[in-house]
This record gives C-alpha cells, sequence and structure tokens, in this order.
C-alpha cells in the first residue's frame, strides 16, 4: 500500500471543478510527473495534495489519514513543498532561509539543536550552496536561488517533496542541474519527489512515474514509454507528436510535433 | 567602517543600541525649553531629593520621555509586522489608515463621551484603527496579492476620507479644538496615570510580537511556503493584526496620528541587522524609541520655548525613506 494516495478528489466548486474525481496512487520512492496542458489542472492538483488549497470532495490520504484532518506542523514533517517561483523577504540569507526548513520542528522561542544544525548544513552541501550561505536571496542567481529554495525543502527532512514547475525562469543548463539533483535525492535517499513539469521531455528523462492530466481528469498514467506516445500526446496537449529515442538514456523522446489539424 | 559596522554579531548590536538609548535618554531629559543639569537628571530618576529643576523633571520631562519611548518602540514594532504580513516594504500604520481610523473614533470620543477614561479612549482607538485597516485591506484583498502601491494608494484615500469626516464631525459639533489638543500636541502633556493605562499595552503587543517572529519570518517568505512549513496562515495572521491594532492604536491614544514612524524604523534596522523578525522586532522597538526621544528633543529645542510638532519632524526625515523606496519600485531598501 503506497502512504500517498488521492480518492475521487475533486477541487473547485460550480459545474466545472477544475480536478474532478481524481483518484491517483502516488509510487512510494520513485519520481512522478505531473503533465498536462495550461488549465489541465496539474497545479490545482499539486496544490490540493499538498492542502495549499482546499478540495471540495473526495480524499488525499497520507500514511492512512486524510490530510485535511491531520495537524499541518505535522504534515510538514512528512511532506515539503516548493511553490512555483517562490519569492519574497529576499533579503534573508541563504543560511537564514534554510534554518527556517526546521521550522516545522520548533516551538515559538526554540532555537535550533544540533541536530538541526547537522540537517541544515547537510542541505546546504547537497544543493551546493554553501559557498554563499552569507549572501542575501536576492543578491544570487535564479539557478542559485532555485537551489536555496530546494535546500529549505530538504532542511524539512521529509520522505516526500512536492515541487511545481522547479524550472520555469531557469536557463537549460540550470534546469538540468535541479532535475539531476532531484534524481540524485531520488536515487541515494529514497526520497518521493512529485513535481509539475512543463517540458515533456525532461518528465521522460527524469521520471519512473507520469500522470497525465486533460481538463482536470487522467487521461494516463504509467512509465514514460507509456505515456510518450502519440496517442496520448494528441489527447492531452493536442498535438500531432514524432516519438524517438533520447540517444544517451534510451528514454522516450518527443523529436518534433506539428499542430493537430481539423477539429478533434 | 560600514564593514566593520556589519561585522558585528547580534549581541554587541544590542549593546550599542541599548548605549546610544541610554545616552539619547539622558540627553532628552537634559534639553529643552528649560536645561537642567545632567545630577539633576540622577537626582530625578534615582533619589527623593526635591528641587525645582527635579519636579520638573518627574512631573513633565520624565513622564513625556517615558511616552516617547513607548509611542517610538510600538508604532515602529507595528510597522515591522505590517511589512512582513503584507510583504509590502511601505506598509506603515499611518499610511494604510490605521491611524486616520483611530484619530476618528478618537474624535467621537471627545465629541460624545468628554469624559471618557483612558481605558474607554484606548480602546475607542483601538476600534478605530481595526476599523480603519478593514476598509483598507477590504480595499485591496480582492486580490490574493495586492500590489504594494495598490495598498498605500487606497490607505491613502481611506486616511483622508477619515480624516474629513473627523474633522467635519469637529467643526459641526464645534469641538475642533478639543480635538486637535488631544492630537496635535503629540508628547505635550504626558501623565503618568495616561502611561500606566497605555503602557501595559504596548508592552503586552511587543512581548506578544516577539513570540510570533518565527512565525512572521515564514510569513514575510511566501504564502504557500508557509502553509508548506506547517503555519496557520489565517490564525497567524488574525493574532499579528491584533498586535498591530493594539500597538498603534495605543500609540495614537497618546500622541495622535504618526506617519513614517513605523516605515523607516524597520528600514533601518533590516539595513543593520538583517530581514530576520526575530531580530528586526526586538531592534526596530529598540531604535523606534531612540529616534522617537531624539524627534521630541528636536521638537522641543529647535525653537524654544515654543513646541515644533513632533509629527511634522518625523514627516521630514520619514518622507525621503518613502521616496526611495518607491524610486525602487516597492522593493526595499
Amino acid at each position: 500500500m503506497a502512504r500517498l494516495y488521492t480518492d475521487q478528489l475533486a477541487v473547485g466548486y460550480g459545474a466545472s471543478p477544475i480536478v474532478k474525481d481524481l483518484t491517483l496512487t502516488i509510487p512510494d520512492k520513485q519520481v512522478t510527473t505531473i503533465i498536462g496542458a495550461n488549465g489541465s489542472g496539474k497545479s490545482t492538483l499539486l496544490k490540493a495534495m499538498t492542502r495549499l488549497i482546499p478540495y471540495t470532495s473526495g480524499h488525499v490520504c497520507l500514511d492512512g489519514q486524510a490530510i485535511q484532518t491531520e495537524p499541518t506542523k505535522k504534515l510538514a514533517q512528512k511532506m515539503a513543498i516548493l511553490p512555483q517561483a517562490p519569492e519574497g523577504s529576499e533579503g534573508l540569507t541563504v543560511y537564514e532561509l534554510v534554518s527556517y526548513g526546521r521550522f516545522p520542528y520548533q516551538s515559538a522561542l526554540g532555537r535550533l539543536s544540533p541536530h538541526d544544525y547537522d540537517v541544515v548544513n547537510w542541505a546546504l552541501d547537497v544543493t551546493q550552496v554553501s559557498a554563499f550561505k552569507d549572501r542575501a536571496i536576492d543578491s544570487l542567481s535564479g539557478g542559485q536561488r532555485q537551489r536555496v529554495w530546494i535546500a529549505m525543502a530538504l532542511a524539512q527532512e521529509t520522505d516526500i517533496i512536492f515541487l511545481d514547475e522547479p524550472t520555469t525562469y531557469l536557463d537549460m543548463a540550470h534546469q538540468l542541474e535541479v532535475l539531476t539533483l532531484l534524481e540524485k535525492l531520488n536515487q541515494e535517499e529514497g526520497r518521493t519527489i512529485i513535481m509539475v513539469l512543463h517540458d515533456i521531455n525532461q518528465a521522460a528523462r527524469f521520471s519512473d512515474y507520469i500522470v497525465a492530466l486533460k481538463d482536470g481528469v487522467i487521461t494516463k498514467t504509467g512509465t514514460p514509454e507509456d505515456i510518450l506516445t502519440k496517442d496520448v500526446l494528441k489527447a492531452v496537449f493536442h498535438i500531432d507528436a514524432v516519438i524517438g529515442k533520447d540517444p544517451t538514456n534510451n528514454k522516450p523522446m518527443c523529436l518534433t510535433y506539428n499542430l493537430l489539424k481539423g477539429d478533434n | 567602517m560600514l564593514a566593520t559596522f556589519k561585522d558585528l554579531s547580534i549581541k554587541q548590536h544590542l549593546l550599542l543600541g541599548i548605549s546610544i538609548f541610554t545616552v539619547m535618554f539622558f540627553v532628552a531629559l537634559r534639553l529643552g525649553a528649560k536645561d537642567v543639569d545632567i545630577a539633576d537628571v540622577f537626582f530625578a530618576l534615582f533619589t527623593d531629593q526635591k528641587n525645582e529643576a527635579v519636579l520638573v523633571l518627574r512631573d513633565i520631562r520624565i513622564p513625556r520621555e517615558v511616552g516617547a519611548v513607548f509611542v517610538g518602540a510600538g508604532m515602529s514594532v507595528a510597522g515591522a509586522i505590517m511589512q512582513g504580513m503584507t510583504r509590502n516594504p511601505l506598509a506603515d500604520p499611518g499610511l494604510l489608515g490605521l491611524s486616520a481610523g483611530a484619530y476618528l473614533t478618537l474624535s467621537l470620543s471627545v465629541i460624545f463621551i468628554p469624559s471618557a477614561s483612558m481605558l474607554l479612549t484606548l480602546v475607542i482607538c483601538f476600534i478605530g484603527a481595526a476599523l480603519g485597516a478593514l476598509l483598507v485591506f477590504g480595499l485591496t484583498m480582492a486580490k490574493k496579492q495586492p500590489s504594494v502601491f495598490r495598498m498605500v494608494l487606497a490607505g491613502a484615500s481611506i486616511s483622508t476620507l477619515l480624516y474629513a469626516v473627523s474633522d467635519g464631525l469637529g467643526i459641526y459639533f464645534n469641538r475642533s479644538k478639543d480635538i486637535a489638543s488631544w492630537t496635535a500636541g503629540g508628547l505635550i502633556g504626558t501623565q503618568w496615570t495616561q502611561l500606566w493605562t497605555i503602557a501595559p499595552f504596548i508592552i503586552l503587543g511587543i512581548v506578544v510580537a516577539m513570540l510570533f517572529a518565527k512565525q512572521l519570518t515564514v510569513l514575510s517568505l511566501n504564502e504557500d511556503v508557509a502553509i508548506g512549513l506547517g503555519q496557520h496562515v489565517t490564525r497567524t495572521k488574525i493574532i499579528l493584526f491584533i498586535i498591530v491594532i493594539i500597538l498603534s492604536g495605543a500609540a495614537v491614544a497618546l500622541v495622535g496620528n504618526m506617519t513614517f514612524l513605523g516605515l523607516m524604523v524597520p528600514h533601518i534596522v533590516r539595513g543593520i541587522i538583517g530581514h530576520d523578525y526575530r531580530y528586526i522586532l526586538p531592534f526596530s522597538a529598540l531604535y523606534g524609541a531612540i529616534f522617537m526621544l531624539f524627534a521630541d528633543t528636536l521638537g522641543r529645542t529647535l525653537n524654544a520655548p515654543f513646541e515644533t510638532p513632533v509629527a511634522a519632524i518625523i514627516a521630514i526625515i520619514g518622507l525621503p525613506f518613502f521616496l526611495i523606496i518607491v524610486r525602487r519600485g516597492g522593493q526595499g531598501l
């Protein structure tokens, strides 16, 4: 039994909810990526699963308990969430920000324990941001900044990490840097990673499991090989894709694509 | 020089701040329409010896400067909390309608309950500050993250309206002079009895704020990040809002409107101590107190024996901060 699943989840009110009747099991210790067109509800699904927004019916269950009934602080010790393009309080130093990843474990006036310091330093090291830990966030480049936010999520010491489009606004090299870091965390630490990605080739290259969403409903779930097919991409993105193989790692990839003609 | 100043530890900064505070407090007591000996200041503070200067100090100048300390600390902490909560570097109790709201209810109380006790007046100011804030936030909070300038514009227009209504009521009921003497006088005539009522609220507000300093930093990051870190965001916001209401309402009850103080001090403090509210809040209290002592001393000595309104002095010093932040596109200093 997987630790995290949704059961007939619905988000949003009215005749056309954003996410509808969505039942999904997230495989433990794997990388799961949610893909879909703009407005498909992928970000909404991620937010509902992490209690950033409330859901209207159904359940999100973690370790057999609905997340809406679990104390939020306790939940923060089990799952971390990196929202899309986080910003704010950019004057904090890298070290200060990452230290706040220990927030779920602290009382109002509590200081950091030796274990807290160890975790923070580990998070700074593994994301390779230790070198500028005393610099202000706003003096960093986009790629460095994103790594710092990931370090903060890591400092939360959770088995499950959610990321909403972690590569947005990054250039190609920095995108790959972030994704290989997540891959490493998954492979070496056994962390469960759930993310939303725009780029289906990145999704194919870095995921064990892909969830393809359209209009708030799952079109198909499966391995990259299951999802990167002409039919699925046609249904999800309304494109006519040419599928090939990435010569470096044998993963399927979308070589090129055209818009579909006609009214299907 | 600046580099070495930045390298000081938190403890050294605290020591430095407390030293400046102590010196400023004595300077404030010594200087004024009537300069007194530093010896008399000591006599007034630490002995029960009596002479003319000591009596002036004990009955007039010490309560006045103690009032300055509490108003300065309270307004600055209120400003810092508002800036963190709204993620708006231009947030200030004076700019976002709290002072104007308190001024309106204070005017109503002067007109309709002229015999109101200090405690009742204080509660009336809390209600007014909450009213002003809710009007401004109500206008802007339709969006999840209203823009920095939208908030300030709403604050300015609501404040103007509330002041106009207050002044209109004052004129209509022929009580303008009484209202003005309460609010325009700054710290003039601050009495121990007023302080005994107001100071506990300000102390309580600052202490509770300190307990929520870490929560405030988390909230200042980003709301989604705060939820992800396990914060009860709505509960935290309500508590912080109540603290802001108490601190700025108490300040208005004591000295009337005071714009830019709560804006400026937290920005200066961030330059000294960084952006973590665990440090911003206590240092805002400290430097807010120092700044208010300085401004009030200036007000008493610039054109002695006449008073220069302390609100005007603070506005003149504070306005450039506002303009610099606006020029930076609301990005803070």
